[in-house]
Protein backbone atom coordinates (compact mmCIF):
# COMPACT_ATOMS: atom_id res chain seq x y z
CA UNK A 1 0.00 0.00 0.00
CA UNK A 2 2.94 2.33 0.48
CA UNK A 3 3.69 2.43 -3.12
CA UNK A 4 -0.02 3.16 -3.97
CA UNK A 5 0.12 6.25 -1.48
CA UNK A 6 3.15 7.36 -3.11
CA UNK A 7 1.66 7.41 -5.98
CA UNK A 8 -1.32 8.91 -5.64
CA UNK A 9 0.83 12.11 -3.63
CA UNK A 10 2.46 12.17 -6.31
CA UNK A 11 0.36 12.44 -9.19
CA UNK A 12 -0.89 16.02 -10.32
CA UNK A 13 -4.17 17.93 -9.24
CA UNK A 14 -5.91 17.00 -6.06
CA UNK A 15 -2.31 15.83 -4.62
CA UNK A 16 -2.13 19.41 -2.24
CA UNK A 17 -5.75 18.26 -0.64
CA UNK A 18 -4.92 14.57 -0.75
CA UNK A 19 -1.95 15.22 1.56
CA UNK A 20 -3.70 17.58 3.83
CA UNK A 21 -6.50 14.62 4.06
CA UNK A 22 -3.62 11.93 4.17
CA UNK A 23 -2.25 13.02 7.41
CA UNK A 24 -5.78 13.70 9.22
CA UNK A 25 -6.06 10.66 8.52
CA UNK A 26 -2.53 9.41 9.69
CA UNK A 27 -3.46 11.41 13.02
CA UNK A 28 -7.10 10.09 13.66
CA UNK A 29 -9.40 6.88 13.19
CA UNK A 30 -10.28 5.95 9.94
CA UNK A 31 -13.58 6.42 8.57
CA UNK A 32 -15.65 3.32 6.75
CA UNK A 33 -18.97 3.74 4.91
CA UNK A 34 -21.02 0.26 4.71
CA UNK A 35 -23.62 0.04 2.21
CA UNK A 36 -25.47 -3.07 2.85
CA UNK A 37 -29.41 -3.34 3.24
CA UNK A 38 -29.26 -6.47 4.91
CA UNK A 39 -29.40 -5.51 8.97
CA UNK A 40 -28.17 -8.04 11.10
CA UNK A 41 -25.09 -8.10 8.47
CA UNK A 42 -24.38 -4.69 8.66
CA UNK A 43 -24.57 -4.52 12.40
CA UNK A 44 -22.28 -6.98 12.21
CA UNK A 45 -19.67 -5.07 9.89
CA UNK A 46 -20.49 -2.48 12.17
CA UNK A 47 -18.57 -4.20 15.42
CA UNK A 48 -16.67 -5.81 13.39
CA UNK A 49 -14.71 -2.40 12.47
CA UNK A 50 -16.09 -0.13 15.49
CA UNK A 51 -13.97 -3.43 17.61
CA UNK A 52 -10.55 -3.12 15.27
CA UNK A 53 -10.74 0.84 15.98
CA UNK A 54 -12.15 2.08 12.66
CA UNK A 55 -14.71 4.46 12.64
CA UNK A 56 -18.38 3.59 10.61
CA UNK A 57 -21.42 4.90 8.75
CA UNK A 58 -23.57 2.99 7.13
CA UNK A 59 -26.37 3.68 4.49
CA UNK A 60 -28.78 0.86 2.64
CA UNK A 61 -28.48 1.89 -1.22
CA UNK A 62 -25.63 2.75 -3.69
CA UNK A 63 -27.52 6.02 -4.31
CA UNK A 64 -27.50 7.05 -0.76
CA UNK A 65 -23.57 6.46 -0.59
CA UNK A 66 -23.40 8.68 -3.24
CA UNK A 67 -25.66 11.27 -2.05
CA UNK A 68 -23.45 11.21 0.80
CA UNK A 69 -20.07 11.24 -0.41
CA UNK A 70 -20.57 13.99 -2.01
CA UNK A 71 -21.27 16.01 1.40
CA UNK A 72 -18.27 14.81 3.04
CA UNK A 73 -14.57 14.04 2.63
CA UNK A 74 -13.20 12.23 5.71
CA UNK A 75 -14.44 9.00 4.41
CA UNK A 76 -11.30 6.26 3.49
CA UNK A 77 -12.82 3.29 2.23
CA UNK A 78 -15.95 1.83 1.37
CA UNK A 79 -17.15 -1.60 1.41
CA UNK A 80 -20.10 -2.53 -0.31
CA UNK A 81 -22.23 -5.65 -0.83
CA UNK A 82 -22.54 -6.48 -4.80
CA UNK A 83 -26.06 -6.93 -4.33
CA UNK A 84 -27.96 -4.20 -3.24
CA UNK A 85 -31.40 -2.67 -4.11
CA UNK A 86 -31.75 0.68 -6.14
CA UNK A 87 -30.49 2.09 -9.19
CA UNK A 88 -26.72 0.97 -8.74
CA UNK A 89 -25.69 -2.44 -7.78
CA UNK A 90 -22.31 -2.49 -5.71
CA UNK A 91 -20.47 -2.94 -8.03
CA UNK A 92 -21.49 -0.50 -10.49
CA UNK A 93 -20.82 1.96 -7.17
CA UNK A 94 -17.43 1.03 -6.68
CA UNK A 95 -16.80 1.81 -10.38
CA UNK A 96 -18.49 5.36 -9.81
CA UNK A 97 -16.37 5.65 -6.57
CA UNK A 98 -12.98 4.69 -8.25
CA UNK A 99 -13.84 7.84 -11.16
CA UNK A 100 -15.21 10.63 -9.13
CA UNK A 101 -13.16 9.78 -5.76
CA UNK A 102 -10.36 7.94 -6.65
CA UNK A 103 -8.39 7.79 -3.24
CA UNK A 104 -10.74 5.95 -1.76
CA UNK A 105 -10.37 2.58 -0.98
CA UNK A 106 -12.81 -0.06 -1.89
CA UNK A 107 -13.65 -3.75 -0.47
CA UNK A 108 -16.78 -5.49 -1.33
CA UNK A 109 -18.52 -8.33 -0.59
CA UNK A 110 -21.65 -10.85 -1.57
CA UNK A 111 -22.90 -13.86 -1.18
CA UNK A 112 -21.87 -15.39 -4.46
CA UNK A 113 -18.49 -17.36 -4.22
CA UNK A 114 -16.48 -14.85 -6.31
CA UNK A 115 -16.94 -11.61 -8.22
CA UNK A 116 -14.27 -11.70 -11.24
CA UNK A 117 -11.42 -9.71 -11.08
CA UNK A 118 -11.56 -7.87 -14.22
CA UNK A 119 -15.03 -6.92 -12.48
CA UNK A 120 -13.74 -5.22 -9.78
CA UNK A 121 -12.39 -1.72 -10.28
CA UNK A 122 -8.36 -0.81 -9.85
CA UNK A 123 -7.76 -1.56 -6.09
CA UNK A 124 -10.86 -3.15 -5.47
CA UNK A 125 -10.59 -5.91 -2.91
CA UNK A 126 -13.28 -8.82 -2.12
CA UNK A 127 -14.37 -10.38 0.54
CA UNK A 128 -16.96 -13.50 0.46
CA UNK A 129 -20.04 -13.72 2.90
CA UNK A 130 -20.14 -14.87 5.49
CA UNK A 131 -16.53 -13.18 6.28
CA UNK A 132 -14.62 -13.66 9.51
CA UNK A 133 -13.71 -10.81 11.45
CA UNK A 134 -9.85 -11.07 11.12
CA UNK A 135 -10.26 -11.56 7.30
CA UNK A 136 -12.26 -7.93 7.24
CA UNK A 137 -10.33 -6.20 9.58
CA UNK A 138 -7.03 -7.19 8.11
CA UNK A 139 -7.86 -6.31 4.73
CA UNK A 140 -9.07 -2.94 5.77
CA UNK A 141 -6.04 -2.04 8.43
CA UNK A 142 -4.13 -3.06 4.68
CA UNK A 143 -5.95 -0.28 2.42
CA UNK A 144 -5.37 2.23 5.57
CA UNK A 145 -1.75 1.65 6.48
CA UNK B 1 -37.94 -36.82 -48.75
CA UNK B 2 -38.05 -33.97 -51.11
CA UNK B 3 -34.41 -33.25 -53.11
CA UNK B 4 -34.43 -37.05 -54.31
CA UNK B 5 -35.10 -36.31 -57.85
CA UNK B 6 -32.77 -33.73 -57.80
CA UNK B 7 -29.76 -35.12 -56.60
CA UNK B 8 -28.50 -36.33 -60.11
CA UNK B 9 -28.12 -32.68 -61.61
CA UNK B 10 -27.08 -30.95 -58.38
CA UNK B 11 -24.67 -32.91 -56.96
CA UNK B 12 -21.21 -33.47 -57.02
CA UNK B 13 -19.77 -35.32 -59.49
CA UNK B 14 -17.90 -38.19 -56.63
CA UNK B 15 -21.86 -38.48 -55.35
CA UNK B 16 -22.92 -38.91 -59.02
CA UNK B 17 -20.59 -41.47 -59.39
CA UNK B 18 -21.89 -43.28 -56.20
CA UNK B 19 -25.80 -43.30 -56.90
CA UNK B 20 -24.85 -44.50 -60.20
CA UNK B 21 -22.55 -47.13 -59.17
CA UNK B 22 -24.72 -47.74 -56.30
CA UNK B 23 -28.18 -48.06 -58.38
CA UNK B 24 -26.04 -50.86 -61.04
CA UNK B 25 -25.35 -52.44 -58.18
CA UNK B 26 -28.76 -52.93 -56.68
CA UNK B 27 -30.40 -52.78 -59.93
CA UNK B 28 -32.37 -56.20 -59.71
CA UNK B 29 -33.19 -55.47 -56.10
CA UNK B 30 -34.76 -51.59 -56.66
CA UNK B 31 -36.98 -54.32 -59.20
CA UNK B 32 -38.34 -56.29 -56.34
CA UNK B 33 -41.84 -55.16 -54.87
CA UNK B 34 -40.69 -55.84 -51.44
CA UNK B 35 -37.37 -54.15 -51.44
CA UNK B 36 -38.89 -51.41 -53.03
CA UNK B 37 -41.72 -51.12 -50.15
CA UNK B 38 -38.76 -51.05 -47.24
CA UNK B 39 -36.88 -48.01 -49.42
CA UNK B 40 -39.93 -46.66 -49.04
CA UNK B 41 -40.41 -47.47 -45.40
CA UNK B 42 -37.48 -46.16 -44.24
CA UNK B 43 -38.01 -43.05 -46.64
CA UNK B 44 -41.44 -42.00 -44.25
CA UNK B 45 -39.43 -42.89 -41.41
CA UNK B 46 -36.81 -40.16 -42.14
CA UNK B 47 -39.62 -37.86 -43.13
CA UNK B 48 -41.73 -38.15 -40.25
CA UNK B 49 -38.75 -37.73 -37.94
CA UNK B 50 -38.37 -34.55 -35.40
CA UNK B 51 -34.92 -34.45 -35.59
CA UNK B 52 -33.58 -32.16 -38.99
CA UNK B 53 -31.93 -35.21 -41.02
CA UNK B 54 -29.65 -33.67 -43.97
CA UNK B 55 -27.81 -35.26 -46.55
CA UNK B 56 -24.71 -33.89 -47.75
CA UNK B 57 -22.71 -34.84 -50.69
CA UNK B 58 -18.58 -34.84 -49.59
CA UNK B 59 -18.40 -31.51 -51.20
CA UNK B 60 -20.61 -29.91 -48.78
CA UNK B 61 -23.82 -29.45 -51.37
CA UNK B 62 -26.95 -30.39 -49.66
CA UNK B 63 -28.88 -33.67 -51.19
CA UNK B 64 -31.82 -34.02 -49.50
CA UNK B 65 -33.83 -32.37 -46.22
CA UNK B 66 -36.85 -33.38 -44.05
CA UNK B 67 -39.79 -31.98 -42.66
CA UNK B 68 -37.97 -31.75 -39.36
CA UNK B 69 -35.09 -30.05 -41.19
CA UNK B 70 -37.92 -27.56 -42.13
CA UNK B 71 -39.15 -26.99 -38.51
CA UNK B 72 -35.32 -26.86 -37.43
CA UNK B 73 -33.61 -24.44 -40.02
CA UNK B 74 -37.00 -22.80 -41.36
CA UNK B 75 -36.15 -23.57 -45.08
CA UNK B 76 -38.57 -25.63 -47.28
CA UNK B 77 -36.72 -28.30 -49.49
CA UNK B 78 -36.66 -26.71 -52.38
CA UNK B 79 -35.12 -23.52 -51.10
CA UNK B 80 -31.74 -25.75 -50.34
CA UNK B 81 -31.11 -29.04 -51.63
CA UNK B 82 -28.40 -28.06 -53.99
CA UNK B 83 -27.08 -25.29 -51.95
CA UNK B 84 -23.98 -25.26 -49.90
CA UNK B 85 -24.76 -26.24 -46.30
CA UNK B 86 -22.84 -23.49 -44.82
CA UNK B 87 -26.14 -21.86 -45.24
CA UNK B 88 -27.03 -22.75 -42.02
CA UNK B 89 -24.02 -21.93 -40.38
CA UNK B 90 -23.14 -18.87 -38.76
CA UNK B 91 -20.57 -16.81 -40.07
CA UNK B 92 -17.92 -17.64 -36.66
CA UNK B 93 -18.17 -21.29 -36.94
CA UNK B 94 -17.75 -21.43 -40.69
CA UNK B 95 -14.37 -23.31 -39.85
CA UNK B 96 -16.16 -26.24 -38.67
CA UNK B 97 -17.40 -27.94 -41.36
CA UNK B 98 -13.97 -28.32 -43.24
CA UNK B 99 -12.59 -30.27 -40.21
CA UNK B 100 -16.93 -32.41 -39.92
CA UNK B 101 -16.13 -33.14 -43.85
CA UNK B 102 -12.36 -34.19 -43.27
CA UNK B 103 -13.67 -36.73 -40.32
CA UNK B 104 -16.52 -37.96 -42.85
CA UNK B 105 -13.95 -38.68 -45.79
CA UNK B 106 -11.54 -40.64 -43.03
CA UNK B 107 -14.75 -42.42 -42.57
CA UNK B 108 -15.31 -41.35 -39.37
CA UNK B 109 -18.60 -39.96 -37.58
CA UNK B 110 -19.27 -37.28 -35.08
CA UNK B 111 -21.47 -38.00 -32.34
CA UNK B 112 -23.64 -35.41 -30.38
CA UNK B 113 -21.36 -32.70 -31.46
CA UNK B 114 -23.30 -29.70 -29.65
CA UNK B 115 -23.06 -26.10 -31.88
CA UNK B 116 -25.20 -23.41 -33.00
CA UNK B 117 -26.62 -22.96 -36.23
CA UNK B 118 -28.47 -20.11 -37.75
CA UNK B 119 -32.14 -20.52 -39.24
CA UNK B 120 -33.37 -18.88 -42.60
CA UNK B 121 -34.99 -15.78 -39.96
CA UNK B 122 -31.33 -14.96 -38.82
CA UNK B 123 -31.99 -17.16 -35.12
CA UNK B 124 -30.01 -19.08 -34.36
CA UNK B 125 -30.62 -22.65 -32.56
CA UNK B 126 -28.47 -24.51 -30.71
CA UNK B 127 -28.79 -27.98 -31.96
CA UNK B 128 -26.84 -31.52 -31.45
CA UNK B 129 -25.10 -32.88 -34.64
CA UNK B 130 -24.42 -36.55 -35.49
CA UNK B 131 -22.55 -37.11 -38.90
CA UNK B 132 -22.13 -40.04 -40.22
CA UNK B 133 -20.71 -41.19 -43.64
CA UNK B 134 -23.04 -42.83 -45.96
CA UNK B 135 -21.66 -45.71 -48.40
CA UNK B 136 -22.81 -46.97 -51.73
CA UNK B 137 -23.06 -50.62 -52.51
CA UNK B 138 -19.74 -50.61 -52.85
CA UNK B 139 -18.33 -49.33 -49.55
CA UNK B 140 -17.43 -46.05 -51.28
CA UNK B 141 -18.11 -43.38 -49.74
CA UNK B 142 -20.05 -40.86 -51.24
CA UNK B 143 -21.54 -38.24 -48.71
CA UNK B 144 -22.93 -37.84 -45.09
CA UNK B 145 -26.09 -37.91 -43.35
CA UNK B 146 -26.22 -34.62 -40.39
CA UNK B 147 -29.19 -35.70 -37.98
CA UNK B 148 -29.43 -32.43 -35.91
CA UNK B 149 -31.25 -32.01 -32.67
CA UNK B 150 -33.13 -28.88 -31.67
CA UNK B 151 -31.75 -28.69 -28.26
CA UNK B 152 -32.58 -25.09 -27.51
CA UNK B 153 -35.03 -25.95 -24.76
CA UNK B 154 -32.61 -28.02 -23.00
CA UNK B 155 -30.17 -25.01 -23.43
CA UNK B 156 -32.73 -22.82 -22.25
CA UNK B 157 -33.06 -25.02 -18.94
CA UNK B 158 -29.98 -25.70 -18.51
CA UNK B 159 -29.00 -21.78 -18.41
CA UNK B 160 -32.15 -21.49 -15.77
CA UNK B 161 -30.61 -24.05 -13.96
CA UNK B 162 -27.80 -22.27 -13.50
CA UNK B 163 -29.52 -19.37 -12.76
CA UNK B 164 -31.13 -21.10 -9.65
CA UNK B 165 -28.06 -22.60 -8.31
CA UNK B 166 -26.45 -19.15 -8.15
CA UNK B 167 -28.91 -18.01 -6.67
CA UNK B 168 -29.59 -20.61 -3.77
CA UNK B 169 -26.05 -20.15 -3.27
CA UNK B 170 -26.07 -16.45 -2.66
CA UNK B 171 -28.75 -17.11 -0.84
CA UNK B 172 -27.86 -19.47 1.51
CA UNK B 173 -24.54 -17.54 2.00
CA UNK B 174 -26.61 -14.86 3.46
CA UNK B 175 -28.64 -16.55 5.57
CA UNK B 176 -25.47 -17.34 7.03
CA UNK B 177 -23.73 -14.24 7.12
CA UNK B 178 -27.20 -13.51 9.32
CA UNK B 179 -27.09 -16.17 11.64
CA UNK B 180 -23.51 -15.28 11.88
CA UNK B 181 -24.18 -11.42 12.81
CA UNK B 182 -26.90 -13.21 15.36
CA UNK B 183 -24.63 -15.17 17.19
CA UNK B 184 -21.62 -12.82 17.24
CA UNK B 185 -24.39 -10.22 18.26
CA UNK B 186 -26.15 -12.22 20.84
CA UNK B 187 -25.48 -11.31 24.88
CA UNK B 188 -26.62 -13.42 27.67
CA UNK B 189 -25.39 -13.75 31.23
CA UNK B 190 -24.88 -17.53 31.27
CA UNK B 191 -24.14 -19.84 28.27
CA UNK B 192 -27.38 -21.65 28.07
CA UNK B 193 -29.06 -18.38 28.01
CA UNK B 194 -26.67 -17.73 25.27
CA UNK B 195 -27.73 -20.63 23.27
CA UNK B 196 -31.37 -19.87 23.78
CA UNK B 197 -31.35 -16.44 22.75
CA UNK B 198 -29.43 -17.72 19.79
CA UNK B 199 -31.28 -20.68 19.14
CA UNK B 200 -34.74 -18.15 19.57
CA UNK B 201 -33.69 -15.77 17.12
CA UNK B 202 -32.42 -18.39 14.46
CA UNK B 203 -36.21 -20.11 14.99
CA UNK B 204 -37.20 -16.56 14.11
CA UNK B 205 -35.67 -16.61 10.61
CA UNK B 206 -36.03 -19.97 9.58
CA UNK B 207 -39.91 -19.26 10.36
CA UNK B 208 -40.34 -16.42 8.08
CA UNK B 209 -38.27 -17.98 5.68
CA UNK B 210 -40.79 -20.53 5.76
CA UNK B 211 -43.48 -18.35 5.39
CA UNK B 212 -41.74 -17.03 2.20
CA UNK B 213 -41.55 -20.82 0.72
CA UNK B 214 -44.99 -21.00 0.83
CA UNK B 215 -45.40 -18.18 -1.31
CA UNK B 216 -42.54 -19.47 -3.99
CA UNK B 217 -40.72 -16.61 -2.07
CA UNK B 218 -43.07 -13.04 -2.91
CA UNK B 219 -43.97 -12.52 0.86
CA UNK B 220 -45.97 -13.28 3.72
CA UNK B 221 -49.16 -12.73 5.54
CA UNK B 222 -48.63 -10.19 8.13
CA UNK B 223 -51.10 -11.84 10.31
CA UNK B 224 -49.73 -15.08 9.88
CA UNK B 225 -46.30 -13.76 10.72
CA UNK B 226 -47.15 -12.22 14.02
CA UNK B 227 -49.04 -15.64 14.75
CA UNK B 228 -46.00 -17.77 14.21
CA UNK B 229 -43.59 -15.58 16.60
CA UNK B 230 -46.24 -15.37 19.33
CA UNK B 231 -47.30 -19.04 19.09
CA UNK B 232 -44.66 -20.75 21.81
CA UNK B 233 -46.07 -17.93 24.41
CA UNK B 234 -49.54 -19.11 22.93
CA UNK B 235 -51.85 -21.52 25.35
CA UNK B 236 -54.57 -23.78 23.58
CA UNK B 237 -57.86 -21.42 23.99
CA UNK B 238 -55.82 -18.57 24.54
CA UNK B 239 -57.79 -15.47 25.05
CA UNK B 240 -55.00 -13.49 26.70
CA UNK B 241 -53.41 -12.17 22.81
CA UNK B 242 -55.52 -10.49 20.05
CA UNK B 243 -54.40 -10.18 16.89
CA UNK B 244 -56.38 -7.19 14.63
CA UNK B 245 -55.53 -5.95 11.82
CA UNK B 246 -56.44 -6.20 7.82
CA UNK B 247 -55.49 -9.10 5.68
CA UNK B 248 -51.55 -7.68 4.14
CA UNK B 249 -49.33 -9.88 2.18
CA UNK B 250 -45.74 -8.06 2.89
CA UNK B 251 -42.80 -8.18 0.68
CA UNK B 252 -39.75 -10.69 2.23
CA UNK B 253 -37.87 -7.59 3.17
CA UNK B 254 -40.15 -5.83 5.02
CA UNK B 255 -41.55 -9.03 6.34
CA UNK B 256 -38.46 -10.49 7.88
CA UNK B 257 -37.88 -7.10 9.61
CA UNK B 258 -41.03 -7.42 11.30
CA UNK B 259 -40.50 -11.02 12.17
CA UNK B 260 -36.99 -10.07 13.49
CA UNK B 261 -38.77 -7.10 15.67
CA UNK B 262 -41.94 -9.19 16.57
CA UNK B 263 -39.50 -12.16 18.14
CA UNK B 264 -37.81 -10.00 20.08
CA UNK B 265 -41.06 -7.93 21.47
CA UNK B 266 -41.97 -11.23 22.27
CA UNK B 267 -39.45 -12.87 23.44
CA UNK B 268 -38.83 -9.61 25.84
CA UNK B 269 -42.23 -9.64 26.88
CA UNK B 270 -41.92 -13.50 27.86
CA UNK B 271 -39.23 -12.97 30.54
CA UNK B 272 -40.39 -9.38 31.77
CA UNK B 273 -43.52 -8.19 30.47
CA UNK B 274 -47.09 -8.87 29.78
CA UNK B 275 -46.42 -12.58 28.97
CA UNK B 276 -44.51 -13.42 31.90
CA UNK B 277 -47.65 -13.18 34.44
CA UNK B 278 -50.55 -15.34 33.67
CA UNK B 279 -53.09 -12.37 33.89
CA UNK B 280 -50.93 -10.32 31.65
CA UNK B 281 -52.61 -9.46 28.07
CA UNK B 282 -50.93 -8.40 24.24
CA UNK B 283 -52.66 -6.73 21.66
CA UNK B 284 -51.36 -6.41 18.54
CA UNK B 285 -52.77 -4.20 15.81
CA UNK B 286 -52.08 -2.97 12.33
CA UNK B 287 -53.44 -0.85 9.67
CA UNK B 288 -52.20 0.07 6.29
CA UNK B 289 -52.53 4.14 5.18
CA UNK B 290 -53.09 5.12 1.26
CA UNK B 291 -49.88 5.94 0.60
CA UNK B 292 -48.57 2.61 1.95
CA UNK B 293 -47.44 3.52 5.45
CA UNK B 294 -47.75 0.39 7.63
CA UNK B 295 -48.33 1.28 11.36
CA UNK B 296 -48.11 -1.41 13.77
CA UNK B 297 -49.18 -1.08 17.80
CA UNK B 298 -47.82 -3.56 20.35
CA UNK B 299 -49.57 -3.01 23.57
CA UNK B 300 -48.79 -5.33 26.82
CA UNK B 301 -51.82 -5.22 29.51
CA UNK B 302 -51.97 -6.07 33.17
CA UNK B 303 -48.28 -6.91 33.11
CA UNK B 304 -45.42 -5.80 35.58
CA UNK B 305 -44.54 -2.64 35.73
CA UNK B 306 -41.19 -2.19 33.39
CA UNK B 307 -38.07 0.07 32.79
CA UNK B 308 -36.46 1.34 29.89
CA UNK B 309 -33.29 -0.85 29.87
CA UNK B 310 -30.22 -0.07 31.20
CA UNK B 311 -28.25 -0.61 28.16
CA UNK B 312 -28.78 -0.96 24.80
CA UNK B 313 -28.46 -4.61 23.97
CA UNK B 314 -28.91 -6.86 20.93
CA UNK B 315 -32.64 -6.64 21.18
CA UNK B 316 -32.96 -2.90 20.93
CA UNK B 317 -30.33 -2.38 18.50
CA UNK B 318 -31.62 -5.49 16.04
CA UNK B 319 -34.98 -4.05 16.04
CA UNK B 320 -34.19 -0.10 15.59
CA UNK B 321 -32.32 -1.06 12.94
CA UNK B 322 -34.36 -3.61 11.00
CA UNK B 323 -36.92 -0.58 11.15
CA UNK B 324 -34.22 1.88 10.39
CA UNK B 325 -33.07 -0.50 7.61
CA UNK B 326 -36.64 -0.11 5.85
CA UNK B 327 -36.81 3.69 6.54
CA UNK B 328 -39.40 3.46 9.37
CA UNK B 329 -39.14 4.23 12.99
CA UNK B 330 -39.37 2.63 16.19
CA UNK B 331 -40.66 4.18 19.48
CA UNK B 332 -41.32 2.30 23.27
CA UNK B 333 -42.68 3.48 25.89
CA UNK B 334 -42.84 1.18 28.80
CA UNK B 335 -45.25 1.99 31.50
CA UNK B 336 -47.21 0.66 34.67
CA UNK B 337 -48.94 -2.55 32.81
CA UNK B 338 -45.63 -3.44 30.42
CA UNK B 339 -44.20 -2.24 27.08
CA UNK B 340 -45.76 -0.07 24.46
CA UNK B 341 -44.22 0.00 20.89
CA UNK B 342 -45.36 1.72 17.86
CA UNK B 343 -43.41 0.92 14.71
CA UNK B 344 -43.93 2.96 11.36
CA UNK B 345 -42.81 1.70 7.90
CA UNK B 346 -43.87 3.81 4.88
CA UNK B 347 -44.03 2.35 0.92
CA UNK B 348 -44.81 -1.02 2.44
CA UNK B 349 -45.79 -2.93 -0.59
CA UNK B 350 -48.57 -5.23 0.08
CA UNK B 351 -50.40 -7.51 -1.97
CA UNK B 352 -53.65 -9.00 -1.64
Amino acid sequence: MTALHDGLIASPGPAGAFNRQLRVYQMSVSLVLIVEDEPLVRMLAVSFLEEAGFATLWVGSADEAVALLETRNDIRVVFADVHLPGSMDGLRLAHVIRNRWPPIELVLTSGQAKVRNEDLPERGLFIGKPYVKAELVGMMQSLVK
Amino acid sequence: MKGAGRREEDVSSELTKGRTEGCRATDTAFDHPAVEEEARWLAAIVESSDDAIVGMSLDGFIVSWNKGAERTYGYLADEVVGKPVTILIPPDRHNEEPAILERIRRGERVDHYETVRQRKDGRLVDISLTVSPVKNAGGTIIGASKIARDISERKRNEAQIAMLVREAEHRSKNVLATVQATIYLSHADTPDGLKRVIAGRIQALANVHRLFVETRWTGAKLHNLIAQELSPYRLEGDGRMRLVGPDLMIEPNEAQAIAVVVHELATNAAKYGALSVPDGRLEVEWSQAANGQLTLHWTELNGPAVNPPTRQGFGTSVMESMVAARKGEIHFAWHSQGLSCEITMPGVSTRF
